[in-house]
């Protein structure tokens, strides 16, 4: 008995330690990686004093009801009359919204914004350990000021289409260059840029994610439009494939 | 060891438990979509489209680490519980399940099914969003639950259910 009692000490005891090692690992792997690109410790997503709404213990739309999500003054892709609407909080530097990106969104955009039957909306939910996003979508604004919604889905499809995706996928010194590319005026980009003119427009889309349960990237809501742009949404999270987004428009589109 | 453990018997079952869960996981990931869709005045073609999209949507929506740590988070659990119930089974013929037993079993199916729960527990509390705060954004939950269970599934399959005492010889 006692032999039994001293066994089971020894396996709790290396069963914490083993815990514990990898905890400490990934904590360490986790350094390395952002003193590898630079960065200083990531910041969390809660820690911007600007998203001062804290998450939601329940988030919102998690018992199946759909959520009242607005599309506030973002950039509409489409037609602005369109029966359906989806609104996109997305981060420029998450690799799952790249694959949304590649995988899906050509495929939506040709079916049903070009069509006129979906209209896009593109929110910004920039997570904070994603060095780079933030600025790239205030990037993103600087260009729609200049040229407008159009404009603005261009230099958001350059964006990802040059971005890795990994936090710091797309230097900063590139943003100029794809305004430069589009043809914008790179003097008011630049000034618009450092002045950080659109911050609190990011951060506000921050908030309004937080308080709608959006709390990864990306998260979709989709819903019939109405006349003040605040639709009862489904959310659909992650970067799923073009089948659910078709099957949930094709039945809001009855 | 008990080597019966290996027979073809449990292999049914754990493919099933091992399915289910990795079923559940994946649904509970979409947990709003998952509600709306089965609970709300749908076509059961719209249905059956909506959860064949999203269990395909594992391959898309998590890295290849994440998803194989769930597949072996499933097969684990799915050997867990088979084992638990065989080894109760076998306690229940040999009349030798007696309420600690068989406590300590249940105990032991709840436990492993909870270690193995990880991100989709936080996701049915709502918390999915805390994970941000843990280094590998949630990841360490995954390791952590794959290791209790190899812990489970170890000391299952090393207690012996035989009615013999055995003799240890170095003494």
């Amino acid at each position: 008995m006692p032999e039994n009692l001293s066994t089971l000490k020894i396996n709790t005891v290396f069963a914490g330690f083993l815990i514990v090692a990898s905890f400490i690992i990934g904590s360490l792997w986790t350094k390395v990686q952002y003193l590898e690109k630079g960065a200083s410790q990531p910041a969390l997503a809660a820690d911007n004093p600007s998203a001062d709404v804290p998450a939601p213990i329940v988030a919102p739309g998690d018992n199946g009801e759909p959520v009242k999500v607005s599309i506030d003054d973002d950039p509409v892709l489409g037609d602005k009359n369109a029966k359906v609407t989806l609104i996109d909080f997305s981060d420029y530097e998450c690799p799952f919204c790249k694959r949304h990106f590649d995988e899906v969104y050509p495929q939506l955009k040709k079916d049903y914004i070009d069509t006129g039957k979906v209209k896009m909306v593109f929110r910004d939910l920039p997570l904070s350990f994603h060095q780079n996003a933030p600025k790239e979508a205030e990037a993103a604004e600087c260009a729609r000021k200049q040229g407008g919604d159009q404009m603005y889905y261009k230099y958001h499809d350059q964006i990802f289409t040059k971005t890795t995706s990994n936090g710091t996928g797309l230097a900063l010194d590139q943003l100029p260059v794809i305004a430069k590319d589009l043809g914008l005026n790179i003097g008011q980009f630049q000034q618009c840029l450092d002045s950080g003119e659109f911050k609190a427009e990011v951060d506000k889309d921050l908030a309004d994610a937080a308080k709608v349960g959006a709390s990864g990237t990306p998260t979709f809501f989709i819903g019939k439009s109405t006349s003040n742009g605040e639709i009862d949404g489904i959310k659909v999270v992650g970067a799923q494939p073009y089948s659910a987004f078709k099957t949930i428009i094709d039945e809001k589109l009855k | 060891m008990d080597k019966s453990i290996f027979s073809s018997r449990l292999l049914l079952p754990t493919v099933i438990i091992s399915s289910l869960y990795l079923l559940i996981t994946i649904l509970l990931m979409n947990r709003s979509l998952t509600v709306d869709t089965l609970f709300g005045t749908y076509s059961l073609d719209y249905k059956g489209q909506i959860i064949i999209s999203l269990i395909s949507g594992m391959w898309t929506s998590m890295t290849d680490m994440g998803l194989f740590l769930l597949v072996i988070a499933s097969v684990l659990t799915g050997l867990n519980i088979s084992l638990l119930v065989d080894r109760l089974n076998k306690l229940k013929k040999l009349a030798k399940l007696h309420l600690v037993v068989g406590g300590s079993s249940i105990l032991g199916i709840v436990g492993s099914g909870c270690a193995a729960c990880g991100l989709p527990i936080l996701a049915l509390l709502g918390l999915s969003g805390s994970a941000a705060y843990l280094p590998l954004r949630g990841m360490e939950l995954s390791y952590f639950s794959v290791l209790i269970l190899l812990f489970s599934f170890y000391f299952l399959v090393k207690t012996d259910t035989r009615q013999s005492c055995t003799i240890n010889v170095n003494k």
